[in-house]
């Protein structure tokens, strides 16, 4: 019993220190002040995952008028996929962009351009 | 006695978390990137496909659905791009990329068309949104390497299918190269589409 007492530390010791190296690798920035305020962290799209992308369609015009990317807290989706939750503290960043559709050598092409808005996203539980 | 079953119970320990990281990784391709990846290549020369790829910088999406292409656009999907993160730290400096230099572009279907135009509607709108992965296409930087291709990047497709191919040979510059060296704004790179690279 003892000894699977000590085992069960040792596991839970040796976790701490994997979850630890994730987060200290990713250096992801608090998004909230001690008065509970968020802000966008600085430096994220170098350090959060990015999760997905989705286009709005144009009304008058082929093509789409806004791509909206969006990013999550370092080890997200391996904990999600894992466990099926989003873990506490998981942050999400939706970025918005105005797009512009121009016909390239690949095809008529909708890209993002201009960086319009970036909400933070308060903690998901 | 006691002291052996404890070392025994903690190496199995061990090698369960071990385990279990490894095959979290395989699964996402989004363990935390450490150092610098630089490519890998097997004997014949092929280049081997770049590990946990979604865990690097992410720099952008352009899409070029079929609908917008008469039916039959050249990529179909999304193109989700991605720049090797100790690359990016270097490009972020001196505004050069540097040998070794791994661009990933991961591409990814959109889910069926419900409207004309090819878009579909969602509870946020109506859009097109991402759905199944459709393989990769890579380039690497490696001035010597490639010297004799005419260019300072090797192309490789990775399958335009799931599941991506575990290996890749080089493509000639004709099928792929010629387009970047023709339009892309820097160094064959599409940084114009791409507000982070784009300085």
């Amino acid at each position: 019993m003892r000894v699977i007492a000590r085992v069960a530390w040792l596991v839970s010791l040796v976790a701490v220190v994997f979850a630890g190296m994730a987060r200290a690798d990713g250096k992801p920035e608090a998004v909230a002040d001690a008065r509970g305020n968020l802000h966008v962290p600085s430096g994220y799209p170098e350090v959060y995952e990015f999760l997905g992308t989705w286009a709005i369609a144009a009304d008058k015009q082929v093509g789409s008028s806004q791509i909206h990317n969006v990013y999550a807290t370092p080890g997200t989706i391996a904990a999600y996929r894992s466990s099926g939750h989003f873990p506490d503290g998981t942050v999400l960043i939706k970025e918005v962009y105005e797009t512009s559709t121009a016909r390239m050598t690949t095809g008529t092409v909708s890209q993002g351009t201009d960086w319009i808005y970036t909400p933070g996203y308060p903690t998901l539980k | 006695m006691k002291r052996r079953q404890l070392f025994l119970g903690a190496t199995l320990a061990l090698c369960g978390i071990a385990t279990l990281v490894s095959a979290q990784s395989d699964e996402t391709n989004t363990a935390p990137a450490r150092g610098r990846y630089l490519p890998e290549y097997t004997k014949e020369g092929d280049l081997v496909l770049p590990k946990n790829w979604r865990s690097w910088v992410y720099v952008g999406s352009p899409l070029t659905p079929d609908a917008l292409n008469n039916g039959k656009a050249g990529f179909p999907e999304y193109h989700n791009v991605y720049i090797e993160p100790g690359s990016y730290e270097i490009y972020k400096k001196t505004g050069v990329f540097p040998e070794g230099t791994i661009m990933f572009k991961e591409l990814q279907r959109t889910l069926p068309q419900q409207n004309p135009d090819g878009s579909r509607t969602e509870p946020s709108g109506r859009g097109f949104f991402p759905g199944a992965f459709n393989g990769a296409d890579v380039t690497v930087k490696d001035t010597k390497r490639y010297a004799n291709t005419g260019s300072s990047w090797g192309y490789y497709n990775f399958n335009h299918h799931e599941p991506k191919a575990p290996t890749a040979t080089l493509k000639p510059i004709s099928e792929c190269g010629f387009c970047h060296q023709a339009s892309a704004k820097k160094d064959e790179v599409w940084t114009q589409f791409y507000p982070l690279l784009d300085h």
